[in-house]
């Protein structure tokens, strides 16, 4: 049972090499060389060096969370030697592996082109293979059945191909945990969600769990003797003593270390026990994602009763770099794992939306005088391009992955007070870089985009208020493209734009991408 | 004397002294480590037609980067960078002329190496230490 994120995914990597010795002197159209080069010996020296080159190549392009294995070797001779034995002594090791990285060359890259026949792993034909690289993948695409094949002629593009590869595999290690209330496919609030989880599981590997909202809203206090009303006579995953004291500790964490609170102690605690017990039924399933259907929950009242939203427990799981959406956005949930899984950054999510005025005024929730002149400053006499992202689950590393950012704890509820928000001022990253994507709700599409931060707005105002602003290139193309995938975009600082479209094409979806 | 009267008297000069350090090692009376570290060292600048001021590294494959550019007459880091003609098997001229020079060590000093020992020896000094260890192993009654 463990929750494995984005950030801890590796892809193991099986370097495999394939050589011939020559047994006998001799020159010819296949052979070269001349003097002691051609003697006896020679090539199984100079395969040894291949080797060493090759692997210290292939280690040297593996950027982080890219794991290379021991090297697999089979080898024959111009005997033509092939014996089943070569490739019983590399099965394991191909089956413990994600993607195979084959060396080979003229006399020994057929062999590369049978390994494809062989197994399933996906193989990277490599650039010290000389003309190889270019004639195996071809003859691996032309084999009857699916095989999954690439090539690279230059070192430079192993790094970032073994990345793309990795990416993938988080997409289809990923299981994201859905709270439901009704039918599981769409709540009340996101239309725009994926529809149809097999297709998405089809298309992009994630998986899906479900638990009953009711069930989940029962086991957020300590066990009752008789069980929880949604479930008599079951044992569940109810908070216990520990989980309450853990909350205890986080609330005193998060209020000491915040540079502005607007909260009361008690409704912290509430939305910390939610958190807890989200966690826990993450943990026990095995989800590395989450997502719960907010209005479809807040009509039963029960939010209300119980006194808590689920923003925090989205602030908190984003910040560790595990993805988690409002109202039920399942494709913004892995639309943010994409996100993490190429970036190693950790997402916000919201609204998205052209920005419109109203004289000198933004029209967004909760927008303050004192923002809006911010705005208009930044702006100057250009108004053009301006959108929007608004949602309360801002956490304290959006702007780095590995350290905490300034933050405030601000009440969500106007009237009540409950629901802990977490809060970051986007003030102070004017001018950086924002990639964002979302998938369609169908799976088919990822809108990839680019924009770049103008300020914030909503740091100090309850509810769903927390703005940026940023520029795009294009308001119409951006809003176009919109239409096509939904209202929730996800974001991180950088460009990742080339991942994503490479993501995109390795995983069958057609990137629409928007530059700046 | 024209440019290939010197080199070829270059060519010998450099097989006299490779021999000269083969015939050391072979008739030492006591062999230790540490002779045959410092044999083998000149015995590669021998055969890579270096000088001791040549040697601004103990890398062995930077020595024989230094040693192409001085019979090509360019600099290493050219050398490295054109360095890419290959042959079918996809072989360096810096790799095969590494490869060459332990080919040449085994005939000449009727030893053999475990071939992925020899791709891993760094230094000259790493070098010296695998000739070491084969001639230890060649007086051993199963490899005689």
């Amino acid at each position: 049972m463990s929750i494995t994120r984005a950030f801890d995914v590796k892809l193991k990597v099986l370097p495999l090499l394939s050589f011939c010795e020559h047994l006998y002197y001799y020159e010819g159209p296949c052979r070269f060389g001349s003097g002691e080069a051609l003697e006896p010996g020679y090539d199984a020296l100079s395969n040894a060096q291949k080797q060493r080159m090759f692997l210290e190549n292939l280690k040297a392009s593996a950027g982080e969370n890219i794991e290379i294995m021991d090297a697999a070797v089979i080898r024959r001779t111009d005997d033509w030697d092939d014996h089943e034995s070569e490739w019983e002594a590399i099965t394991d090791a191909v089956n413990a592996c994600d993607v195979v990285v084959g060396s080979a060359a003229i006399a020994s890259d057929d062999r590369l082109v049978e390994f494809a026949t062989r197994f399933t792993k996906p193989l990277i034909v490599s650039p010290d293979s000389f003309a190889s690289n270019i004639g195996v993948p071809a003859a691996i695409r032309a084999l009857t059945g699916e095989h999954e094949v690439f090539s690279a002629w230059r070192w430079e593009q192993m790094g970032p191909l073994l990345a793309t590869l990795r990416a993938r595999k988080v997409m289809r290690t990923t299981r994201v945990l859905l709270a439901t209330r009704f039918g599981s496919p769409i709540s009340q609030s996101s239309l725009d969600t994926f529809n149809n989880y097999e297709r998405i599981t089809a298309k992009l590997g994630v998986q899906f769990r479900f638990v009953n909202i009711h069930e989940l809203l029962d086991q957020m206090s300590p066990a009752l003797p008789e069980g929880n009303h949604t479930t008599p006579g079951r044992q569940t995953l109810d908070l216990t003593e520990a989980d309450m004291a853990e909350a205890e500790k986080l609330a005193d964490e998060l209020l000491g270390g915040a540079a502005y609170v607007d909260l009361d102690r008690k409704y912290l605690l509430k939305s910390l026990y939610a958190y807890l017990t989200v966690r826990k039924h993450m943990d026990y399933k095995d989800c590395c994602g989450f997502t719960a259907p907010c209005p479809d929950v807040c009509s039963t009242r029960r939010l209300n009763e119980m006194q808590f939203t689920f923003c925090l427990t989205h602030s908190l799981n984003l910040e560790q770099g595990i993805p988690s959406a409002c109202e039920f956005d399942v494709n913004g949930v892995v639309s943010m794992q994409a996100l993490m899984a190429v970036s190693g950054k950790c997402p916000f999510l919201g609204n998205t939306e052209p920005l419109t005025w109203q004289g000198d005024h933004p029209v967004v929730l909760g927008g303050s005088d004192e923002q809006a002149k911010i705005l208009c400053e930044r702006l100057g006499n250009d108004r053009s391009n301006v959108y929007f992202m608004q949602h309360s689950i801002a956490h304290r590393r959006i702007k780095d992955a590995k350290q905490d950012s300034a933050y405030a704890m601000q009440h969500f509820a106007h009237d009540q007070g409950f629901g802990a928000t977490m809060r970051y001022d986007f003030d102070d990253d004017q001018g950086k870089t924002m990639t964002l994507c979302r998938f369609s709700p169908d799976g088919e599409k990822l809108m990839i985009a680019q924009a770049e931060v103008i300020s914030g707005d909503g740091y100090r105002v309850p509810n769903c208020a927390e703005v940026v602003y940023f520029r795009v290139r294009d308001v119409d193309e951006f809003f176009d493209a919109q239409t096509n995938v939904g209202l929730h975009m996800v974001m991180v600082y950088g460009d990742y734009k080339q991942q994503l479209i490479d993501l995109s094409k390795l995983m069958g979806v057609e990137p629409l991408v928007i530059s700046r | 004397m024209d440019e290939q009267e010197k080199a070829r008297q270059l060519i010998q000069a450099s097989r006299t002294a490779a021999t000269g350090h083969i015939k050391t090692i072979q008739t030492a009376p006591e062999l230790t480590r540490e002779l045959v570290r410092r044999e083998v060292r000149g015995y590669i600048l021998a055969k890579f037609h270096l000088t001791e001021a040549d040697c601004t590294t103990d890398c062995f494959r930077e020595l024989a980067t230094i040693s192409l550019s001085k019979s090509m007459r360019l600099s290493p880091e050219l050398v490295k960078e054109f360095d890419l003609a290959r042959s079918c098997d996809g072989v360096t001229s810096q790799t095969a002329k590494m490869v060459l020079l332990f080919m040449a060590l085994q005939r000449d000093l009727d030893i053999q190496f475990e071939p992925m020992s020899t791709a891993r020896a760094e230094t000259l000094s790493d070098i010296g230490d695998l000739v070491w260890a084969a001639l230890q192993a060649a007086k051993e009654p199963q490899n005689k």
